[in-house]
């Protein structure tokens, strides 16, 4: 009996612990949707989404309103996740064929550059004025918008950079680079450093709000936060055992997204949930198969989710 | 012992058997006509590098390597080849990851499985033994990363195919598909004639770029 008691008490614990830092995903706002998403992105501080689907056309919704627009830009080629970004006024969308398009809010083309590779990440600045450019071959590139030009490129030991974003105060690059290390430059160019990384490649990185704190993710299948000024790691959490290929981390910073992928068949296999002050890489109860985009907005984490060909829905995660 | 190239050609300037011309080191004429005979090279294709690299792979000594344990299955490969720049001069030296899945697929995430890393020998030459790299769903080709490195040169990260790959229908040329990016990558391969020790047989030259 007193054995029975004490596991009792022990499950009782247990169960509280678990339910003490459980996660859940609310849904905030269903959007009609005219084809199937095959990758979207929450824009700016979460007024917007935009997405790409099978065919290749742009969509924008509104999520004040749930307005939805349809912009059929001609992309040369298919879109790889990651090669989408946009802020407040401009969506930036880059495919396999090397080709980056930048358009308004209007769906009026505003640039066309043509790389010689495949564009695998792109990142907009907030307000728009530069794009961090990841490709297959090189290291990151940041683009003035305006003009269309390339500002500068990145360096690498041999790699190329996975994922790249700009610092909310526009005054910083950071990249993962597929030599294990992640980079940070300032607007200029300049390196300020070069941190080095787990064994494996890091494939994306996140930035907080307050530009303090780096997430960073890859195929060690944990996450990382950093210090953005020196590079250091802060807190890591345990890895999944798979690959993760997106990572998002939420305005508060203590809690991130991260995509998780099959490490066979690089498909998404979940979707992981951290909470910093734990060092657990949980998995979300969603099907990862219905996740088409991650994002944040002023309040936190949020998942883009095809619920049927016609219809998306924008979850909180809390 | 056997004399390298210089050391005979200085040899038989010393013995009178080749004379030099006015303003003609040994060194200079020996260069010059190591440049006489070395055919320029393209590029080998670059392609992407992961995912799983990983860095600090053991090095093995000298130019070779055995990325197979005895007892794996799979059939059993031989990769050799040359390390060169695109004027065709060999890179003694030159560092060169390799890594590939075991013969089902699957790369070795925590250890160092069918990874290696040697250097060129002093002809440029390296090889190594292994298996041929199994199929995984998220590729549709067979292949091997390299990643090689040497002073003065653009680092190539590249991979290596098999035209025995079914993907490409015993015609490489004409069945490329988009996991490859460029036919020359793609590599014939021999087959032993001892039927108890079969094995693939392939090469691999490398040629790397001038920074």
């Amino acid at each position: 009996m007193r054995k029975v008691l004490t596991a009792l008490a022990w499950l009782v614990s247990f169960v509280l612990a678990n339910a003490s830092c459980a996660q859940t995903v609310k849904p905030m706002v269903k959007l009609d949707a005219s084809g199937e998403m095959y990758f979207a992105v929450v824009c700016g501080d979460g007024e917007s989404v935009a997405g790409v689907d099978r065919v290749n056309d742009i969509h924008l919704w509104n999520l004040a309103t749930g307005g939805h627009r349809l912009f059929k830009v001609g992309l040369d080629a298919q879109v790889d996740p990651g090669a989408l970004a946009c802020d407040q006024r401009t969506i930036a969308v880059g495919s396999v064929q090397g080709m980056v398009t930048l358009l308004d809010y209007d769906g009026k083309v505003r640039q066309r550059v043509g790389l010689k590779e495949e564009v695998t990440g792109l990142a907009l600045s907030r307000g728009g004025s530069k794009l961090a450019v990841s490709t297959a071959n090189s290291p990151v590139q940041l683009w003035d918008v305006a003009s269309g030009s390339r500002d500068w490129s990145g360096t690498t030991s041999f790699a190329n950079t996975y994922g790249a974003r700009i610092s909310p105060d526009g005054k910083s690059v950071f990249a993962a680079d597929g030599d294990t290390y992640v980079r940070a430059y300032d607007i200029s160019g300049k390196l300020v450093y070069a941190a080095e990384g787990d064994l494996l490649e890091p494939f994306d990185v996140s930035v907080s709000a307050d530009g303090k704190t780096l997430a960073v993710a890859g195929a060690e299948g944990n996450v990382e936060l950093r210090d953005s000024a020196t590079g250091k790691v802060l807190k890591k959490s345990t890895s999944c055992g798979n690959p993760i290929f997106l990572v998002i981390i939420s305005p508060k910073v203590l809690t991130v997204l991260a995509l998780i992928l099959d490490e066979s068949t690089l498909h998404p296999a979940g979707i992981g949930y951290w909470n910093a002050n734990d060092t657990e890489l949980k998995q979300l109860t969603v099907d990862p198969k219905t996740v088409v985009g991650m994002g944040t907005d002023a309040k936190g984490l949020l998942l883009i989710r095809q619920d049927s060909p016609a219809k998306l829905s924008v979850e909180r995660v809390e | 012992m056997e004399l390298s190239r210089r050391d005979l050609f200085s040899r038989c300037v010393a013995l009178g058997v080749v004379k030099l011309g006015a303003g003609l080191t040994v060194a200079t004429a020996f260069d010059s006509w190591l440049r006489a005979e070395t055919v320029p090279r393209p590029a080998t294709p670059i392609d992407q590098l992961g995912p799983f690299y990983k860095r600090g792979t053991p090095e093995s000594p000298g130019h070779s390597a055995v990325l197979r344990a005895q007892g794996d299955p799979g059939l059993q490969l031989a990769v050799a080849g040359t390390v060169y720049n695109t004027r065709g001069e060999v890179l003694p030296g030159a560092k060169i990851d390799v890594w590939q899945t075991n013969h089902q697929g699957r790369y070795d995430i925590t250890g160092y499985r069918y990874r290696a890393m040697l250097r060129a020998g002093m002809k440029g030459e390296y090889d190594f033994q292994s298996v041929v790299p199994g199929h995984y769903p998220a590729r549709k080709c067979q292949h091997i990363h390299f990643l090689v490195q040497a002073e003065g040169h653009k680092p190539l990260v590249t991979q290596m195919y098999f035209a025995s790959d079914p993907i490409f229908k015993g015609d490489p040329a004409k069945n490329m598909n988009d996991d490859c990016p460029s036919v020359e990558l793609v590599r014939p391969i021999l087959l032993s004639d001892q039927a108890t020790t079969m094995g693939a047989n392939a090469t691999f030259e490398l040629v790397l770029e001038s920074q």
